[in-house]
């Protein structure tokens, strides 16, 4: 397992060597914006990893809430399944906000060269910064809150806070404001010339492979916690169960 | 003057990949340190 990590680890590092190396030095210059549109062969990956963090946030929280309070599932213990849910959810939910911040400060400097604003109100701008603002507060309540009913309102708010993230996808779509349309599946007339696709696809593919191997590092680290605060919860349970016995040799 | 033609020359270009670089090798600095501490408990 540990050879896989760093396999995987390797093989990320080449592609996103190979990404760079396409998307500064191989693929053309966009004829309207010039070397700033290359500017996209990072800011797009890291909505893709977004939306992928998201979404495997929102399926591990959904698991979470149909198997807390179960005790067999496919014949193993639910509630360490549960565990693991819930670690997966915080390991993507913090990946996926990562990947939200470098989207955001991408497309900031992409605008302040572009348009001549680093920032405004413009639907789709708006909306992933709402986005970015639920995931916080979805962080800032698993650092600060612990136990069983902080993971099921964490769950919970999980869900609610994915039902922005359509919006997201379709502000373009449905409002024409400051940001353009959308380039990939946006219609008959989007897309971008497809001597630049090896740019998108080799950043999309190495991102990708970075957020997977550091939200499984996260993983790792985040069920061995949830293991320790269970123990040491269980041993303050039989610590207490077990001072009523001693109270009462004491008093005989 | 005309504007150089090295996409390496182009400011905000150069912002856009470094701040990426920096905001994704931070986090993976932060989650190394969580892990090696996690182990150094067990």
């Amino acid at each position: 397992m540990k050879h896989l990590r760093w396999l995987w680890l390797a093989a990320t590092l080449a592609v996103l060597a190979n990404g760079f190396r396409v998307a500064i030095f191989v693929v053309p210059s966009d004829a309207e914006q010039g070397e700033l549109s290359r500017i996209l062969y990072y800011h797009v990956p890291s909505w893709a990893g977004m939306g992928l963090f998201f979404a495997l946030n929102l399926a591990a929280s959904v698991f979470y809430l149909a198997v807390r309070n179960r005790t067999r599932l496919w014949g193993r213990d639910a509630h360490a399944l549960a565990l693991r849910a819930d670690s997966i959810a915080l390991a993507s939910a913090e990946m996926g906000v990562v990947f939200c911040t470098v989207g955001l400060v991408t497309g900031s400097l992409w605008g302040r060269a572009a348009w001549g604003i680093w920032w405004t109100w413009d639907a789709r701008l708006t909306s992933t910064l709402i986005l970015w603002l639920i995931y916080l507060a979805y962080l800032l309540l698993r650092r600060f809150a612990e136990g069983p009913s902080m993971r099921t309102l964490s769950a919970v708010l999980a869900i609610f806070g994915y039902l922005d993230v359509p919006l997201v996808y379709m502000s373009t779509r449905w409002w024409r404001t400051q940001h353009p349309a959308p380039v990939f599946a946006g219609g008959p007339n989007s897309g971008l010339d497809p001597s630049m696709m090896p740019a998108v696809w080799w950043n999309l593919a190495g991102w990708l492979m970075w957020g997977l191997f550091v939200a499984g590092l996260r993983y790792a680290s985040v069920y061995r916690e949830q293991q320790a605060q269970e123990r040491a919860g269980l041993r303050a349970l039989a610590q207490e169960e077990l001072e009523p016995d001693q109270q009462h040799r004491q008093l005989v | 003057m005309q504007a150089p033609s090295n996409p390496m020359f182009h400011r905000h270009l150069v912002a856009a990949y470094c701040v990426t670089w920096a905001l994704q090798l931070g986090y993976l600095a932060y989650v190394v340190r969580k892990h090696l501490a996690g182990r150094a408990r067990l």
